[in-house]
Formats: C-alpha cells, sequence, structure tokens
C-alpha cells in the first residue's frame, strides 16, 4: 500500500456571500472553500442559488456583500486577472449561429493571452469530425461537449460548469461525466453545479447541499450519506393505499412516509439495518394482510440526504 | 482582436435572414418601381370622327381626309379613329376610355366675306370638364394645329417662323423618378438594415446569454460592441455599392455628384441608426420583439422622410415636423449629393449639422439604456 502525502491547497474561497435581487435572496451568507484539483459539486434545486454563487464567483455578477476569491485574487477587485485562469461554461448558453465550431473556439481563444489549439480541444470532447459544423446541427450532447471545450480555450486551472447535463438523456449523460473526469484527471479543478442527485453523489469529490440560498451541508457524498441516521431505503409498492403510521411501530424503521409524487399506493421507510427490519416488516404485512404488488431496497443517497436535511425532495 | 473583427464580417455575411433585409428588400423596391414608368408623359388619348360624307365637293372630302391624316403626325396625341358615330365616341368618353372627341361635321357653314369669301368646316370638340389640364393642352395644340391649317390653305404669307433648335439629350440633365428614387432607397435601406438587424443581434446574443459568454472572458465589452458595429459598417458599405449598381445597370439611375460623399453620408447615418438599433435592442426580449419594435420605429420615418416622394409634398404643417425626424436629413442630404452634380458636404452642411445632433442624442440613450449582459 502506497502512502501519498497530500496538501490541501484552497483555490477558491467564498466568505459570507449574500446576494439579493430586489426582495428577494438569492444567496443568503454563504462561505466554503473549493480544494485544488477536486471536482466541486453544488447540488440543489431549481433556484436555490448556485448559478448565482457561480457566477459571482466568475465575476460576471455583483455580491450584495460578502468576498470571493480565486487563487488568491478578488473576484471583483482583480477581475481581468481572474477571467484569463479560470473556464466557464454557462447554463444553457449558445455560442454564435455563424460561424463553425474552429471559428468559435479560435475566436474566444483569441481573447485570453493562453490559448489551446482548437483542434486540441475538440479532440479532447470527440467532437474532431464536427469541426466545421455550426452548432445548430449539433446534438443535446454534442453541444454540451462543445460548451464545455469552448471553457477550456485558455487552459484554465478553474473550469465552472453550470448545469452541464441539463437536458440530456441519462445516456448522454453518463458519457459527459467521462469527459468531465478526463478534465479532472489533467489536474484543472472542476466547480459544477446539479440538481441531479446522482451526478453528484458519482462525479463529485466533495458536495455543497444548497437550499433556499444557504449551505445545508458540504462534506464528500460518503461522508453526507453515512452521516444519515438510516442507511437504507425500503420501498414498498402497495395494491392499496396503508397509511404511512402503521409502518413506524415496526423495529428498525426510523422514518415511515408517503412519496409524494406517485399516483401508486407507495411507502417509504428509512431504515438503519435492514436484515434486523424485513423480518419484521414481512410479519406486519402477514398480520395485517397488506396487499403488497412490490418490495425494493436500496442503500441511502443524496436524495435521502437532501430530504432529511431540508424535509423536501431534491426531484422538481 | 483582428480576429473578432474578421468573425464580425463572417458572421455578417452568413446570416442569410440579414443578407434579406440587407438586400434583398431593398432591391425590390428599387425592381417594382424601375418596372413602373413614372416618367412617360401623359398623352391624350382623341378619338376622331370624320363625319364627311363622300357626296360632299372634293375639296372639302379629301381636305378632311388630309386633316385627319396630318393630324396623326403630331405625334403627341393618342388617336384613334374606331368610333364611327358621335354616339360611340361620347359613350367611350364616358367610359374613361378617351379624354377627347373631335368630330368632323359633314356640314360647313356657307362662303362669307369674313371668311374670304370660302365656306368653312366647323370642328367640335367634346371633351371631359374635370380633365382640365389635358383639356387646355390639347386645345392649345388644336388650336395651334387648326391656325396653321388656315393659313397654309390661305396661302398667306408667313412673318414669322419657328426654328427648334434641340440641345443634345447628353447636355441636358433629365432628372428621372429613378434617379430621385435610388437616394431614398439607399438611406431606407441602411436606416432598416441597422435598426432592425442590430436590435435582432443584440435581443437573441441576450437571449442566448452570448453577451454573458463574453463578459466572463477577458475581452473588453466595448470591444465587442465595437466589432458588431465594424461588421454593420462593412455591410453598409457593400449594401450601397450593390444598390446603386442595381439602380444603375438595370434602371439607368444616375449619381450626378461625388460618389464618395454618398459614402460618406451612408456611412454617417449607418452610425446614427446603429445607435437607435442599440436601443432598440435594450427594449426587445428576442429576436421577433425586435424586428417588431424596429419595425415600429423605422416605418413612419420609411414614408415620412421621403423615401419614395419628396418629403415636401406631403401638407406643409406635417413636412414642418417631419423635417426633423433622423431620416428626413439623410434623405435631403443624400439626395442633393446625389441629383446636383455640384453639391458637396458643405452645401448640406444644415442636413449634416441635424445629424450629428441625432447621433449625439441617439448616442447618450443608448448607452444609458443599452447593458451588456
Amino acid at each position: 500500500m502506497s502512502c501519498t502525502i497530500t496538501y490541501i491547497v484552497s483555490i477558491i474561497q467564498v466568505q459570507n456571500l449574500t446576494k439579493k435581487f430586489g426582495d428577494l435572496t438569492a444567496v443568503n451568507n454563504i462561505s466554503f472553500e473549493v480544494r485544488q484539483g477536486e471536482i466541486f459539486g453544488m447540488l440543489g434545486p431549481n433556484g436555490a442559488g448556485k448559478t448565482t454563487t457561480l457566477e459571482i464567483i466568475e465575476g460576471i455578477q455583483e455580491p450584495t456583500s460578502g468576498k470571493t476569491s480565486v487563487l488568491g485574487l478578488n473576484s471583483q477587485e482583480q477581475l481581468n486577472e481572474v477571467k484569463e485562469h479560470i473556464g466557464v461554461q454557462l447554463q444553457a448558453s449558445a455560442y454564435f449561429d455563424n460561424l463553425t465550431l474552429t471559428e468559435i473556439l479560435d475566436l474566444f481563444g483569441s481573447f485570453y493571452k493562453k490559448r489551446t489549439e482548437p483542434a486540441k480541444l475538440l479532440e479532447s470532447v470527440g467532437l474532431t469530425e464536427k469541426k466545421n459544423a455550426l452548432v445548430k446541427n449539433l446534438s443535446g450532447g454534442q453541444k454540451q461537449r462543445f460548451s464545455i471545450s469552448a471553457s477550456l480555450v485558455n487552459d484554465p486551472g478553474i473550469v465552472f460548469l453550470d448545469e452541464p447535463t441539463t437536458g440530456l438523456d441519462p445516456q448522454a449523460r453518463r458519457h459527459l461525466w467521462e469527459y468531465i473526469r478526463q478534465i479532472s484527471q489533467q489536474g484543472k479543478t472542476i466547480v459544477l453545479t446539479t440538481h441531479y442527485m446522482e451526478e453528484a453523489q458519482r462525479l463529485c469529490d466533495r458536495v455543497a447541499i444548497i437550499d433556499v440560498g444557504k449551505i445545508v451541508a458540504l462534506d464528500t457524498p460518503a461522508k453526507l450519506i453515512s452521516n444519515l441516521k438510516s442507511s437504507y431505503r425500503i420501498n414498498l409498492k402497495l395494491l392499496e393505499r396503508v397509511h404511512a403510521d402503521k409502518f413506524k411501530q415496526v423495529q428498525g424503521v426510523i422514518e415511515a412516509r408517503e412519496p409524494a409524487e406517485t399516483e401508486e399506493p407507495q411507502i417509504q421507510l428509512h431504515v438503519n439495518k435492514a436484515t434486523e427490519t424485513l423480518p419484521s416488516l414481512l410479519s406486519l404485512i402477514e398480520r395485517e394482510k397488506i396487499k403488497l404488488e412490490d418490495i425494493e431496497m436500496q442503500p441511502a443517497n443524496l436524495e435521502d440526504v437532501f430530504l432529511a436535511l431540508t424535509g423536501k425532495e431534491l426531484r422538481d | 482582436m483582428i480576429k473578432l473583427f474578421v468573425a464580425a464580417i463572417k458572421m455578417q455575411f452568413r446570416d442569410r435572414l440579414g443578407l434579406f433585409w440587407a438586400f434583398v428588400f431593398p432591391a425590390m423596391f428599387i425592381i417594382i418601381f424601375g418596372l413602373f414608368n413614372f416618367d412617360r408623359p401623359d398623352t391624350a388619348h382623341i378619338a376622331i370622327v370624320n363625319l364627311v360624307q363622300d357626296n360632299n365637293p372634293k375639296e372639302f372630302v379629301e381636305g378632311a381626309k388630309r386633316f385627319v391624316e396630318s393630324f396623326k403626325q403630331v405625334g403627341y396625341f393618342k388617336i384613334s379613329e374606331d368610333y364611327k358615330t358621335e354616339a360611340e365616341a361620347v359613350q367611350a368618353l364616358k367610359n374613361d376610355k378617351i379624354e377627347f372627341v373631335l368630330i368632323i361635321p359633314n356640314e360647313f357653314t356657307p362662303p362669307s366675306s369674313a371668311n374670304g369669301n370660302l365656306p368653312q368646316i366647323r370642328l367640335r370638340v367634346i371633351d371631359d370638364e374635370k380633365n382640365k389640364i389635358t383639356n387646355s393642352i390639347v386645345m392649345a395644340g388644336l388650336s395651334n394645329y387648326v391656325a396653321e391649317v388656315n393659313l397654309r390653305a390661305a396661302n398667306a404669307p408667313k412673318l414669322f417662323s419657328l426654328n427648334e433648335e434641340p440641345l443634345k439629350s447628353s447636355e441636358v440633365k433629365k432628372i428621372s423618378y429613378m434617379d430621385f428614387l435610388l437616394p431614398g432607397i439607399l438611406g431606407m435601406a441602411l436606416m432598416t438594415m441597422s435598426v432592425i438587424g442590430l436590435a435582432a443581434d443584440l435581443s437573441l446574443y441576450r437571449e442566448q446569454r452570448i453577451l454573458k459568454r463574453i463578459l466572463a472572458t477577458p475581452l473588453r465589452p466595448s470591444l465587442f460592441i465595437a466589432s458588431l458595429v465594424f461588421g454593420y459598417l462593412v455591410l453598409i458599405i457593400v449594401q450601397v455599392t450593390i444598390l446603386i449598381a442595381l439602380g444603375h445597370y438595370l434602371f439607368g439611375a444616375q449619381i450626378y455628384g461625388n460618389i464618395l460623399n454618398v459614402y460618406a453620408l451612408a456611412l454617417l447615418g449607418a452610425i446614427l441608426f446603429l445607435n437607435v438599433g442599440f436601443i432598440v435592442g435594450s427594449f426587445s426580449k428576442n429576436p421577433s420583439g425586435a424586428s417588431s419594435l424596429g419595425n415600429i420605429v423605422t416605418m413612419p420615418m420609411m414614408f415620412l422622410s421621403g423615401t419614395f416622394f419628396p418629403a415636401t409634398s406631403l401638407p406643409p404643417v406635417v413636412y414642418s415636423v417631419v423635417q426633423f425626424l433622423p431620416l428626413s436629413p439623410l434623405m435631403k442630404a443624400l439626395r442633393e449629393i446625389a441629383l446636383d452634380s455640384n453639391a458637396t458636404l458643405l452645401s448640406v452642411g444644415p442636413d449634416l449639422a441635424l445629424i450629428g445632433v441625432w447621433i449625439l442624442i441617439t448616442f447618450l440613450i443608448a448607452a444609458r439604456t443599452f447593458k451588456f449582459r
């Protein structure tokens, strides 16, 4: 077993950041740090303040109060210096309709002191064949890949990806994760926002869970999950509706609830040790003659973390 | 930086819809108006009804026929002999198929001393009292003609003669409607393209977050704006060239003044209307909104500032106001330079001053309203 010593270097600092739009507080006094080389995820529902936080760090928006710095440079005061060292992919941002991919990358590269060859960038996201195509002729996944390649034109040390996989089908999403991991392997720090639990869990080294402008938790996905009181979730699909309270008496059940969004009768149980709970659960079902269609058990995930911390479900 | 300006030109010339508005739309006006011929003089359409019957004395029968034949030679009138009776001809007059009926009656007054002991044919003319101008022209022509025929018939000595000495047509400037129209189309075309085109681009860039994406790079926003303006100015130079060439080679339109001054005015006008484009773009959420708002702004000017007809032919009260619209001084200066070979930028100074005032006003408004994000 090899032993590695990791120096943890903080590359982005956010201190007491607040952003108000009139009466609405989009970002409410948040502070966090991003470490060099990590994939840092900001997970939260739409409107939680993820994009606003990101855009303040990038220098596109001004904070109402608080401070952000990148590589020790203040995002507000040393804006142009910061911009030279970061790569930005905006949420749902398009590029010029009448330029080819190569021309767009060449043009954006010309805005920076340090630049990368368009051909190399396109190769890194598997778009070499499309180098003379227009953006409008790309598929959704290709567009997102191109958008990521455009954020790398200045060979930045830090890359910001705002909802990079929103709107993609699951296959295209997983495909894109591979490209993001490859960028991370080049030693770049990546900060991304997402409202997909799975994306944060599978892709990110650390995740900040954000709700209504506040960070409610920040840690590695594994730690966030292990901090939960329950480590498993049992889904019961029923043929007729049964009140969730009935299951609370079962040994080891921490929480029993009816998920809000389903039409069919369902019960969700949060348990600590499935092996202890299952026998008593099954005997309850037999005793009460509950008509069961299906039973499903899965380890707890960030979805459950979000639910436990905010009382809300992550999905829209 | 050069890459940015090259890219701006590439984008300008690859935007098909933009090119349609830049070239095809104004060209359509030139072609449509060029196909109408507004310059051909109105000829009066006259029906001659010769009722003189063959059983009359020979000199009258022959005289009447000679009168008709020689009248046809006049050329200015369009003569028809299709109507055989007075009633038919009058019916045609009532139906506005002809403007004039000239009747040679089958009767003549007996010889009298007042007429040198000769009989007299009394020609009758029927016209429509509403056509006052045509009537007076035709009557003047007719009486001259009748007098001339009379004098010849009487073998009267000629004290006076007229000798027409026409100047060669190349020496005389005949300003055609096309000459007048071309500078109007130039002004209209560069206005609509600058306002609607730029506003649509800006709102699209905002809607698609391209402006925000630019903001995330170290590029100065003002440089990006400069590249956009540059792209438009290049397009406008090409537009002016193509429209002048089209008007000239297809419809013979002439630019009499210095063509470089036309370009200078076009660029000045473009700067004014690009400012307006920034303002319209500030208030438009998307390209179709920009196009609607742009049309609301440009359409009234297109008609009131004299694209197709001189603004001075508007009612004086209206003209006293519309002469200050942004397009009006540009139209006036363009036309003066285009139609008067002696006109210089100095002689259109007051117009240039008004354009300058508008550039200043629109720039200040644009700077306040346009947000780069």
